[in-house]
């Protein structure tokens, strides 16, 4: 321990040098948790159907394993966890337990094939929270964990706000989730206060003394989920916790969308999810939760491939390359362009031709500014109508 | 991190936020905007890109003469340096020097994919052009940031070159742009370490959430040696928008431990008027900021809430100006129930009624899709009890 240990300097400076060089190895997994940690957001609820739906398409575009819920609660959510066990998708389907064995008994109940135990790993949880001590969490770790596996059960063991946790004491609840037969451990940066680098050091540090397969679990109350996450699964982590649009309590977690894409144009690593649907996915999940997607949401906001400033749309025009580091249709959406105040002749002149029209250089330098003007006076970019009511309005006068 | 480091901010939701798809804002809201920015104490703002025509010029000199003064520690000090932006060419430097305005972001693309396939021109070139554009500046008396649009694509020698240019014809910050967001925390840290070793000049970071990830990249490059951000109000900006300025402050004071003299308590406030200035509402749970950061309603975390907040949160919500709400739905346990209950409404819950409650609240939130208002927790309350029998009066029937 002491070796690895001097390389954690809690700053996040320990193995600067290792984070700056290294790359993803994977492979990784896709655990999604958008009907487990998604639904728990304050004010969202999904209906049994919806939350079915859900579990279809995320296995129709290729996740690894769905945690599909809170068997626990019982009634509605049993009912709609078991629903989904029976429709035999391929993928592992997973119920979310606190670390009691009367949790995983309702697991049972509904026929999935992996199980989340859940408890507390820091100080701050263990005390004010569940008023115990850390032998308590061990032995409840080492309880239930044995319980799931005796029942042939996959086992990921969450510790609960992990980042937050001593670090020793952490390494001690991994060793014994190990021993007592957990398939991995989940890290949870249940409050989002770590940064990429500090996560990196903690994840490593973890892996480092105990041989378990490490899943990261980040939200995003600094913004920082998904670099957090990609820090973790750098750091050697070969699962992830995502949900669709990022839905989760508070500020919400690492974004499925935005991770694989991530992962992909910055790490190499190819998960083999079908991307072209996310756009889609994210859009029933986002009619399903109540909360409708903002055109700039990362990766499929309806407005993230459209050119309105001359700037942009010049290049555009000319080669798309110049400023879309992945097409829109691997994600589901299409390149638009629109004539607001930021517009020049080639945002003009692509619109004009949209259209059937043909101006001239002459007619474009001269329809720049009214369009500008009007775009001003109305305070939003102009409609299509609009533009081609100023032109054929300009070719009249002449 | 390094706690007493200075880091400085520019605000850019006038002119990169506003170059978002769709917004537009108005003179008197830009000016509004920059008072707002200064009276949480932030030293510059970008307000513009004179360029653009008379309109914005207009825009911009109504910001310049606003003649506002930057309050830290609760007095006003120094006035707000008002910058323009300028592609780097002699004629946008003339435009930003007609506004009045204290410096100019003189921008000009430094990756080769964009120098060769959007301009079809050299790195030449482009040096060509920053030495054409500065000198315009200097003449005119112009303070300049020289910012390298594309940075995270650019060769870094190449960039090392291009920023080194700009410190000798005296720029007094460079602007690393990852105009795409397609750095990684790692990346950047590698990258910008480097060009600060370079660099006597402060580098400052400018980063998109195209991946999710500006927030993270900031913070790198503030652990690399970047001494400034630029950043804007909820991320406004092009495609996913900035780093949002509100994340990169906390997450600088809350994680990294630095001592900034932004007023955050305002956040929440700021935020609205540029939601409202700029029509794009803030998502409920957008980091820092949204109404939902504070609402709790599992079982779980309200109860870890109530006995304490730190168990869930990571600052108070009054640090940002929100509220903390506890919500009764789907997910809540009995304990949340008999605190609303008790603190709420008066009325002390045992634990069978408690339960008993709950399994009905769980099924009528289940049914409504949502969770529940007080009224109707009153109503559930009192057809248990006995004290309501009218089953007409069951909204959600």
């Amino acid at each position: 321990m002491a070796k690895k240990k001097q390389k954690e300097s809690g700053d996040g400076n320990g193995y600067l040098q290792e984070m700056l060089v290294g790359k993803v190895e994977g492979p990784v997994y896709l655990d999604d948790t958008t009907l487990r940690d998604g639904e728990q957001t304050a004010g969202v609820v999904f209906a049994n159907e919806e939350k079915v739906n859900i579990a279809r398409m995320l296995a129709k575009i290729g996740v690894h394993q769905i945690e599909a819920g809170v068997p626990a609660m019982g009634g509605d959510e049993k009912e709609a966890i078991k629903e989904i066990v029976s429709l035999g998708l391929d993928t592992s389907i997973l119920g979310w337990n606190r670390a009691v064995v009367d949790d995983v008994k309702h697991s049972l109940d509904c026929g999935v094939d992996a199980v989340a135990l859940s408890i507390s790993s820091s100080d701050i949880h263990i005390e004010h929270k569940l008023q115990k001590d850390r032998q308590w969490v061990l032995d409840s770790v080492k309880t239930a964990t044995e319980f799931a596996k005796s029942k042939d059960l996959y086992v990921s063991v969450n510790a609960e706000d992990s980042s937050r946790a001593d670090p020793e004491f952490l390494v001690e609840f991994a060793r014994v989730a190990k021993e007592s037969g957990a398939d991995r451990l989940r890290y949870c940066d249940t409050v989002g206060i770590l940064d990429p680098f500090q996560t990196y050091e903690r994840v490593k540090m973890v892996m480092g003394e105990v041989d378990i397969p490490i899943e990261m679990h980040t939200h995003n109350d600094f913004g920082m989920a998904t670099a957090n996450a990609i820090a973790g699964l750098k750091a050697g982590a070969t699962y992830v916790n995502t949900t669709v649009n990022g839905l989760g309590e508070r500020a919400g977690n690492a974004s499925m969308e935005e991770l694989v894409m991530a992962l992909q144009y910055s790490e190499g690593v190819n998960l083999g999810i079908r991307t072209s649907l996310f756009r889609q996915l994210s859009e029933y999940v986002a009619l399903a939760s109540g909360r409708p997607l903002p055109a700039w949401k990362t990766i499929v906001g309806s407005g993230l491939f459209v050119y309105e400033s001359e700037d942009r749309a010049s290049g555009a025009v000319r080669d798309p390359a110049t400023h879309e580091v992945f097409l829109p249709g691997e994600v589901g959406l299409m390149r638009r362009f629109n004539v607001g105040k930021y517009s020049g002749p080639s945002v003009i002149r692509q619109k004009l031709r949209e259209y059937g029209y043909h101006p001239s250089e002459e007619e474009v330098r001269r329809l720049a500014p009214v369009l500008r003007t009007r775009s001003i006076a109305l305070k939003r970019s102009l409609f299509d109508n609009e533009v081609v009511e100023e032109y054929t309005a300009l070719q009249e006068r002449r | 991190m390094g706690e007493n480091r200075d880091i400085r901010f520019t605000d850019v939701t006038l002119r990169d936020g506003e170059q978002a798809v769709g917004v537009i804002f108005t003179r008197r809201e830009k000016r509004q905007i920059a008072s707002l920015l200064a009276a949480i104490g932030v030293t510059t703002v970008e307000a513009g890109f004179p360029a653009l025509g008379a309109e914005e010029k207009a825009c911009v000199r109504a910001v310049v003469d606003a003649d506002l003064k930057v309050r830290q520690n609760g007095q006003a000090g120094e006035p707000l340096e008002v910058y323009a932006f300028a592609r780097a060419r002699r004629e946008d430097v003339m435009d930003a020097a007609e506004c009045g305005v204290h410096g100019i972001v003189l921008s000009i693309a430094s990756s080769d994919i964009l120098i060769e396939r959007r301009f079809q021109r050299t790195r030449q070139w482009v040096l060509e052009q920053v030495q054409e554009a500065a000198d315009e500046a200097v003449s005119r008396g112009l303070a300049f940031t020289l910012a390298a649009e594309d940075a995270a694509r650019a060769d870094l020698g190449f960039l090392g070159e291009f920023f080194g240019l700009g410190e000798s014809l005296g720029a007094r910050m460079v602007r690393y742009s990852d105009s795409l967001g397609t750095d990684s925390p790692f990346t950047t840290y590698a990258r910008v370490h480097e060009l600060v070793g370079q660099l006597s000049v402060p580098v400052e970071m400018h980063a998109l959430n195209d991946f999710g990830m500006a927030t993270g990249n900031v913070l790198a490059g503030i652990r690399a040696g970047a001494s400034s951000v630029a950043a804007s109000i909820g991320g406004l900006g092009e495609r996913a928008g900035n780093s949002p300025l509100e994340e990169v402050v906390m997450a600088l004071k809350h994680l990294e431990g630095m001592d900034l003299p932004i007023d955050t308590t305002r956040f929440r406030e700021v935020a609205e008027y540029v939601a409202g200035a700029s029509q794009r509402a803030i998502p409920i749970w957008k980091a820092i900021i949204g109404t939902n950061v504070f609402a709790h309603e599992s079982g779980i975390h309200a109860d870890g809430i109530l006995k304490n907040p730190e168990n869930y949160e990571a600052f108070r919500p009054e640090s940002v100006g929100l509220e903390r709400q506890m919500v009764i739905g789907k997910h809540s346990g009995s304990k949340a129930l008999i605190h609303k209950f008790k603190n709420e409404f008066g009325v002390e819950l045992d634990g069978e009624t408690a339960s008993q409650l709950l399994e009905r609240v769980r099924s009528a939130a289940v049914e409504l899709k949502r969770p529940l208002f007080d009224k109707e927790l009153m109503l559930i309350y009192g057809e248990l009890t006995g004290q309501v029998k009218d089953w007409e009066h069951e909204p959600w029937k």
